[in-house]
């Protein structure tokens, strides 16, 4: 009865692991401390790139993500008119970092694939100004390959 | 003993030298411009920017974003240059560069960079950009010069980007 029991409460926490979409975990370079807050809130997005191997396949979209201005990116949503495919898929979580001069680094999780065909994420390089974050893939594959195939840059608001 | 001292010294003299020239920014060159408009572009600025490989029948995008910082007399004393090409990064330190601004707003700017992004050679090792700034020098709208005035990034790349304070 007890085993039964365990193996009822393994299949419930693959379930609700399932249904919540575990992010994944991501790593962002450490920055520097005081220039975090810059970043807090709730933002906007768009963005416009192209495929990298495969000419003439462009990608936009908007989205949204919600920072915690201690480095942590807790929300969001992503959506992607991907080679002319809709979907929208959600920021699970993430991370951040930004350096003393306002350029640094985001990783955003996600629900499922970009693009259906990379990864659970992307990576990108932020430069933050007066305009508010903005923002290219990164192609390091730190945490996500994403931005070694699609290229994009954008640019994210307060809302 | 003389002999070796000398030999000694000579190569301390060698390499003090090739430290010393190491470092030094490459020397770029910017159109006149006028002087109280280049005066408003000062401080640092952060940017992005989206753009493709011309040879490559616009099937090879590039991205990135970077910084740089404007002393006011029309020279770039640092920054970054950070590019997401052919599926590398790449990370460039912006180690000097020139800029001038002309009375209605568009002018010019020179990025050397510590690198040559994107796998290209020696006079790539930094960009040249056109440049329209607005009222208040807040924001610089630019794109890539393929004129080859300093580097020849920008016939290999057109980009385009904006930057602000």
């Amino acid at each position: 009865m007890f085993k039964n029991g365990k193996w009822l409460t393994i299949a419930a926490v693959v379930f609700w692991a399932s249904a919540i979409g575990l992010a994944q975990a991501v790593t962002c370079p450490p920055g520097t401390k005081d220039a975090a807050p810059r970043i807090t809130g709730p933002y906007k997005f768009t963005f416009a790139g192209s495929q990298y191997y495969d000419p003439g396949n462009p990608v936009v979209g908007t989205g949204t993500f919600i920072s915690d201005g201690h480095g942590n990116i807790t929300r969001g949503t992503l959506n992607l008119n991907c080679f002319v495919y809709q979907s929208t898929v959600t920021i699970t979580g993430g991370c951040y970092s930004l350096n003393a001069d306002g350029t640094g680094f985001m990783s955003l999780a996600l629900s499922d694939y970009f693009c259906t065909l990379f990864d659970l994420g992307v990576d990108l390089d932020l430069a933050v100004n007066n305009l508010g974050i903005l923002f290219a893939s990164d192609a390091s594959d730190l945490n996500f390959v994403t931005g070694e195939y699609i290229p994009f840059s954008g640019a994210a608001t307060n809302q | 003993m003389f002999n070796s001292r000398n030999h000694c010294l000579t190569v301390v003299a060698v390499v003090f030298w090739a430290v010393a020239i190491g470092s030094a920014q490459a020397v770029v060159t910017c159109p006149s411009g006028d002087k109280a408009a280049t005066g408003r572009v000062t401080g640092p600025y952060n940017f992005n920017y989206f753009g493709t490989i011309a040879q490559h029948a616009g099937n090879e995008p590039v991205a990135g974003t970077g910084s740089f910082v404007a002393d006011g007399k029309g020279n770039i004393t640092g920054g970054t240059f950070n590019m997401n090409c052919e599926g590398f990064e790449f990370n460039d330190a912006v180690t000097g560069g020139c800029y001038s601004i002309n009375q209605d707003g568009t002018g010019f700017i020179s990025l050397a960079f510590s690198g040559a992004p994107c796998f290209f050679g020696s006079n790539s090792e930094g960009v040249d950009l056109d440049i329209i700034v607005n009222s208040t020098a807040s924001e610089i709208s630019f794109a890539s010069d393929a004129g080859d005035r300093n580097f020849f990034t920008g016939l290999e790349i057109p980009f385009s980007g904006v930057a602000s304070h």
